[in-house]
């Protein structure tokens, strides 16, 4: 067979001999060579028709043998073949199993009828190993989990809150008006993607209810080439989560645990680059840093967070019924006061073989948390320090002295969500397999703020009303409904021709219920309830949305070496109205595996594959916008009114993502070497605008219309390696960079469409990008002062170099983009004496831009940066500041590398774990957030951002809490 | 071979299947919060329909008073970043942070998109209501006179505070073509009135013809108008929404003085009193607070978000009067209006007239107080700029010169009538 003709070098690699079991009997572990864990469903096989599989935790036995040494075979798909010479009657052997670098024959399952080898398909998928990638360097979220893992996934995090959130784009921003998510899968059920909820400024993320120790895998495919059979809203792409299964054999436990803390190292001398510039009432120039006067005065206003996280699971089974439960409780302590997030995780998996043709799978998946998020204003200490109210009661804070902002704000938010689905398997025949998975995802969202009735102490801060107190409660109820069937028949036309033939039918229901109430005015301090303050309030809404389509799919193999595949999706959604017609989306793929043909020379390149797809899907909006539509308000005397909202739009359809995408997959060195490259090129067309209606046809909102056209365009490299293999070392590295051009290629309706502050859709830029007029010098007034002679670049086609103007006469120029243009990482795992793993990330993101509100408040508007008072000191940022504007100084570009995490985990030997009544043990010290590399200095460091989720491009750094160093110790222990 | 064939068959049937018959019913979703407008067609929803055209006025007009009083000289941001562009006079077409009065919201405040609203739904509702018959629809002219009547006022004020102004998208109007406009819906409004026997309405119409005839120069004309209104009348925008952040149903200045101190009475308006004796119509409190050094100062006359804004008043036709007339039937009216505020008399002895137009400016400028006059007045009157375009503005940059709002490019470039 192919998957055995791939099979490069044979590496033996053996522990001495433990001991001797009776005649005719070999026991062992095989391991996997990167992480050391053990390695299920390994075929062990010794000649003769005498061979066995590893259970979960890479045991085996094999009996029967004769003679007194005997060659063990060891085969598992994703991992090199090995062969090991040990004497019979050898027990304990231990078998580690180096990757394979391409695993063509690896079995991918998103963006596909049915489970499928990676080498019919044309499209790139990539994977991740989460269950190792968890063991060796432990994440607490799945955000965290994903960062820098694939290859064009670019996630946004958001600022160093504990249970913040983040958000992700794959291959660029393709919607100017619509979600930019890309949808998310948990075992074959669509769940809420939405990763920016909670407060305004304070999101927190849905993706992270979503325990990372209980994922096996994750799969992601980048774009409408690969996602077609996902139709209406895949054009981001699908990231689709594996969760553990249990395998036959006896009850396995495994407990974890971990400890930790977070902080920032160096906080006051890390502040200095936020400091306030004033004038003394001497006249002299004088700085404030905020946090490093109250760390003096023994009132610091970051602390040490202490992480806790604990778990425990337990997986097994018979041939005929498996299962994997999990529970887990963990708890992070943020860096501001009073942040904490808290959270239950439970999961059951349950697999059962009911009949030689039908498995049924249920899962279910339960969370609860509970977060305090810090009130935002805590931050506008460090950010915007206030010299001019240092004698007050304010001390200097511009809002507030924290103290009195704990005792006023109380932000938290409680979740409990519930994911479950039922997947059936079906082979009536050896060549048709039918599948139907039904599912749902409900989340129960509960946001809180609130402000206590206060002293009357606090009324100089807050105001004699504020002080009174409200509360706010925001309820969301998200319930994402899937059923899915799809059928798939094989069949071999001719000796080298086979052929499999699939529909489906899928439906999506996504219901959104959200209501508010809020009370102001409480009678007496420590009264909260709503029903106690004297003005009451309530909302409530929901929106709906429903996909309806289905597909039909054919593939064509030739000799198991090259695939066409043809597909079409027809869709319909609820958005576009009831006139609107159903919508088709083709694809077309196509891939060639050209190392195993016979022309292909015997050479250091051993597996070399070419792949091409073609295909589209499409994203709409959420509500019901073909229709006009009114608002209801109150009206006179408090009855009922409404008011002109939506001018509706009858002839709106989809947004149509189409994409082409190329690449080959290599391997050299004999499996050693391994580079995937992929180019894509990404159209939104028909892209959905949300364009502004004039004033005067008495309609507020914005109209969605079908108008413009973007692209993106770019490529992606993965290049990983097994440099060095010996007995004792062990180093995999590997390395991925993507780089990523957005383009707006028309609107549709004129040039330029604003978005929010200084960010604008401008037709030959990347969408959402920064402008603004470019100042380039000023000089000072001697007599007043005043910043005169503003002079500007007047540009080059929107550009910035052109010639030197006077301000007034500039135009607003292209500042900078949102998404980096490149972005990658290095990993490196280096395993010593296969008992030792040492790993390491180093992350980059480059030619991003950022609008910092922060500098904006602080410069503009506060007026209390050094080029407010010492305009000489940097003449465009003083002239910039002028005009009010918020320019390139404010706009500054945030390019950086972090060195992301350092890892060690050591396993304990067998004797040492069975000592303590255990099977296997692992200790992992891990550290997070080590050290940034950048040239951005007017922040403490530069991924620091509001990240809200959804369609938004806006992400400014303001009041935002920086990441901190992490150190996590965690041990594991199997019994 | 022929198993597979068959699947295809059977795949490609359902398939189609799925298309034609399955897609309506199975994607069909509940509205939510929005209204179809299917379900406002018939006469059944006129009362609905002149109720919420009052409401999207009431709203719009209470966000004017908030932006012109920032405008203007009455009020100034006490560190609220979204109205300097309003306090400093330097508005921009391009929306955004400078160019708030673009803005939706009422509360934001928005000027030209909330008050193009009230006017094109007012109009709308009108039509709708000629198209119908006093069977179909009880106190049919009635309502008809109300909507003509917020018509009117929505295009007053849009004639008072842009310096142009376009309707259902149609060409560039200047400010006197807005006012001939509002001229035409009053005149239809008085007619309505008259008919249905609405004096408030009559009265709420006729004044609002008089303001846009003084606007467009026609002062007899306004004259013969003002004189029609009698004494003691007043029509008020009402605020009754059931919180204090029902952002529709409140009033804007009571909020953002009152309730969250985002704007403060200008000092030209702090303890204004008339020889020694405090004037009640100018009522301002010191709030005792004070926002990076500058002390906040609160107004008096309206002091809950329920309070009534007067859009229509005895005063103010009594004082157009009094400008159209001069001499001393315009000192007569003063000092009415002085007995009526319990403050001592204008001695108008040895006063030239040009004294008395400025007296009777003077008398606008209280009696109007925060009544959405005052900016528009300034212009009017050609009052010098205060502060002086130029000189520094306390939150940053400096002021500007603008008298009324350009035409915001939101309008210019969505609207194909406008080049």
């Amino acid at each position: 067979m192919a998957r055995l003709a791939l099979a490069g070098l044979l590496l033996v690699l053996t522990i001495p001999v433990a001991g001797h079991a009776q005649t005719g009997t070999v026991t062992g572990t095989v391991v996997s060579g990167r992480s050391l864990a053990g390695l299920a469903d390994v075929f062990v096989t010794a000649g003769e028709g005498l061979s066995t599989v590893t259970n979960a935790d890479g045991r085996f036995e094999l009996a029967g043998l004769s003679g007194t040494e005997v060659t063990l075979q060891f085969d598992l798909i994703g991992y090199r073949t090995q062969s090991v010479t040990t004497q019979v009657g050898t027990v304990g052997l231990r078998v580690v199993m180096g990757e394979s670098a391409i695993a063509l024959d690896e079995i991918v399952v998103t963006g596909q009828s049915i489970a499928t080898e990676r080498r019919s398909i044309g499209n790139a998928v990539a994977t991740i190993n989460a269950a190792d990638q968890q063991l060796l360097t432990p994440s607490l979220d799945l955000s965290t989990m994903l960062n820098a893992r694939a290859p064009g996934v670019v996630f946004q995090a958001s600022q160093g809150v504990a249970g913040g959130g983040g958000r992700i784009r794959i291959r660029g921003t393709n919607s100017i008006s619509l979600n930019n998510e890309p949808l998310i899968y948990v075992d074959g059920i669509r769940v809420d993607n939405e990763t920016g909820r909670g407060f305004s400024w304070g999101p927190t993320s849905r993706l992270n209810d979503i325990d990372p120790n209980s994922i096996e895998s994750i799969e992601v495919i980048k774009g409408p080439a690969a996602a077609t059979l996902y139709g209406t809203e895949a054009s981001n792409g699908v990231i689709q989560i594996f969760t553990k299964k249990g395998t036959p054999g006896a009850a396995r436990f495994t407990a974890f645990a971990s400890r930790g803390m977070s902080k920032i190292l160096n906080v006051a001398e890390k502040f200095e680059s936020t400091k306030s510039y004033y004038y003394l009432p001497s006249g002299e120039v004088s700085t404030l840093n905020l946090v490093q006067k109250e760390e003096e005065e023994g009132r610091p206003l970051f602390r040490t967070g202490q992480t806790q996280r604990y778990g425990m699971e337990v997986a097994g089974g018979t041939d005929v019924f498996r299962y994997f439960v999990t529970g887990s409780f963990d708890s992070q302590e943020g860096i501001m006061e009073p942040n904490v997030a808290d959270r239950w995780n439970g999961r059951a998996n349950f697999e059962a073989t009911a009949s030689e043709n039908l498995t049924i799978a249920a899962n279910a998946a339960y969370v609860s948390s509970s977060i305090e998020v810090p009130y935002h204003e805590l931050l506008r200490g460090p950010f915007n320090p206030s010299p001019y109210q240092l004698d007050t009661p304010n001390r200097g804070f511009l809002v507030a002295p924290p103290e009195a902002l704990r005792a006023a704000y109380h932000q938290t938010e409680d979740v409990s969500r519930f994911t479950s689905g039922i997947r059936l398997e079906h082979r009536p025949t050896s060549w048709l397999t039918q599948r139907f998975s039904v599912g749902i995802d409900e989340v129960n969202e509960e946001a809180n703020t609130l402000v206590p009735r206060l002293p009357d102490s606090l009324a100089v801060f807050f105001g004699p009303n504020a002080i009174l107190g409200s509360k706010t409660v925001n309820t969301r109820d998200r319930t994402t409904t899937t059923v899915d069937y799809a059928s798939t028949a094989t069949t071999d036309i001719t000796e080298s021709l086979s052929s499999t033939t699939s529909f489906g039918v899928q439906y999506f229901r996504k219901y959104e219920k959200v209501a508010t109430i809020s009370g102001q005015q409480f009678p007496a301090p420590g009264i909260t309830t709503i029903s106690s303050a004297a003005v009451q309030s309530g909302t409530e809404n929901f929106v709906e949305n429903i996909t309806f389509g289905g597909f039909l799919q054919q593939q064509v193999g030739f000799n198991d070496r090259a695939y066409l595949t043809v597909a079409f999706r027809i869709d319909d959604n609820s958005a576009f109205g009831r006139d609107f017609e159903a919508v088709v989306y083709p694809k077309v793929s196509g891939t060639w595996v050209l190392s195993e043909e016979s022309f292909w020379p015997a050479s250091t390149i051993g597996t070399f594959r070419v792949r091409g797809a073609f295909g589209q899907s499409g994203q709409q909006p959420d509500a019901f916008a073909a229709l006009r539509s009114y608002q209801p308000i109150t009206g006179p005397g408090g009855g009922a009114a409404v008011r002109p909202q939506f001018v509706g739009n009858p002839d709106l359809g989809p947004e149509r993502g189409t994409e082409v995408e190329l690449g080959f997959d290599a391997s050299a060195l004999d499996d050693r070497l391994n580079l995937e490259f992929t180019w894509y090129d990404k159209r939104a067309r028909d892209a959905i605008v949300a364009k502004p209606v004039a004033p005067s046809s008495g309609f507020i909102a914005n109209q969605f219309v079908n108008l413009g056209e973007i692209q993106n365009t770019g490529y992606e490299v993965f290049l990983s390696g097994l440099p060095v293999e010996t007995d004792f070392l062990r180093w995999n590295v590997g390395v991925s960079f993507a780089q990523n051009t957005n383009e707006i290629l028309h609107l549709g309706i004129g040039d330029e469409i604003a978005g929010p502050v200084n960010q604008y859709h401008r037709v030959g830029f990347p969408v959402s990008a920064y402008f603004e007029k470019v100042t380039v010098s000023s000089s000072v007034d001697p007599t007043t002062g005043a910043v005169i002679d503003l002079m500007c670049d007047a540009g080059i086609d929107g550009r910035q170099g052109g010639p030197t103007v006077p301000c007034a006469e500039a135009d607003r120029l292209y500042i900078g983009q949102v998404l980096p243009e490149y972005e990658g990482a290095i990993t490196s795992d280096i395993t010593l004496w296969n008992r030792l793993t040492i790993s390491g990330l180093l992350d980059f993101k480059i030619g991003q831009s950022i609008f910092s509100a922060d500098l904006a408040i602080q410069c503009t508007i506060l007026r209390l940066c050094e080029p407010n008072i010492d305009p000489a000191s940097n003449p465009a940022a003083a002239g910039e500041m002028a005009q009010f504007v918020f320019g390139p100084y404010v706009t500054p570009e945030t390019s950086f590398a972090k060195f992301r995490q350092v890892a060690a985990t050591y396993h304990v030997p067998e004797s040492w774990a069975r000592s303590i009544g255990g099977s296997g043990a692992t200790v992992t010290v891990s550290a997070r957030n080590l050290y940034t590399f950048t040239d951005y200095d007017r922040s403490p460091e530069p991924e620091l951002a509001v990240v809200f989720g959804g369609n938004s491009v806006y992400q400014p750094a303001f009041n935002s809490v920086p990441h901190p160093f992490e150190f996590l110790t965690t041990v594991r222990l199997s019994f | 071979m022929t198993e597979n064939t068959m699947n295809k068959r059977i795949a490609t049937a359902l398939l189609l299947a799925l298309a034609t018959a399955a897609c309506d019913s199975i994607i069909e979703v509940k509205l939510g919060d929005r209204v179809e407008e299917s379900t406002l067609e018939g006469p059944d929803a006129a009362a609905l329909l002149a109720a919420s055209v009052q409401a999207t006025f009431e709203c719009a007009y209470s966000g004017y008073n908030h932006a012109m009083g920032l405008f203007g000289d009455e009020l100034n941001s006490m560190g609220n970043t979204v109205i300097y562009s309003y306090d400093r006079r330097d508005p921009s077409p391009a929306g955004g942070f400078v160019g708030v009065y673009a803005d939706g919201d009422c509360a934001s405040p928005g000027l030209y998109k909330p008050l193009s609203s009230a006017r094109w739904f007012a109009d709308n509702v009108s039509e709708k209501l000629r198209s119908w018959s006093d069977g179909d629809v009880p106190g049919r002219m009635g309502l008809l006179a109300s909507t003509a009547a917020y018509s009117g006022y929505s295009l007053v004020l849009l004639g008072e505070s842009m310096c142009s102004a376009a309707i259902d998208e149609g060409p560039e109007l200047s400010q006197n073509d807005l006012f001939t406009l509002a001229e035409e819906r009053f005149d239809e409004a008085v007619t309505a009135a008259t008919s249905s026997g609405r004096g408030d309405i009559q009265n709420l119409a006729t004044l609002g013809r008089a303001r846009a005839r003084i606007n467009m120069g026609n002062t007899s004309g306004a004259a013969s108008d003002a004189a029609q209104v009698p004494a003691g009348f007043a029509y008020m925008a009402t605020y009754d929404g059931a919180t204090p952040t029902n952002a529709q149903r409140r009033n804007e200045l009571a909020y953002n003085m009152h309730l969250v101190a985002g704007t403060g009475l200008d000092p030209a308006f702090w303890n204004v009193e008339w020889q020694g004796v405090p004037d009640p119509r100018v009522a301002s409190e010191s709030r005792g607070l004070t926002t990076l050094g500058v002390e906040h100062v609160l107004q008096l006359k309206y002091p809950a978000v329920t309070s009534p804004i007067p859009i229509a008043r005895w005063a103010e036709a009594q004082l157009i009067l009094a400008e159209v007339a001069g001499g001393q039937t315009a000192v007569d009216i003063i000092n009415a209006l002085h007995e009526r505020a319990g403050i001592p008399p204008f001695d108008a002895t040895g006063v030239s007239d040009a004294q008395i137009m400025e007296q009777v400016i003077e008398e606008r400028r209280r009696e109007l107080f925060l009544e959405g006059h005052r900016a528009y007045d300034r212009a009017r009157y050609g009052l010098p700029l205060y502060p002086a375009a130029g000189s520094p503005y306390r939150w940053g940059g400096v002021h500007g010169p603008a008298t009324c709002f350009p035409l915001p490019n939101v309008e210019r470039d969505n609207n194909p009538n406008i080049p």
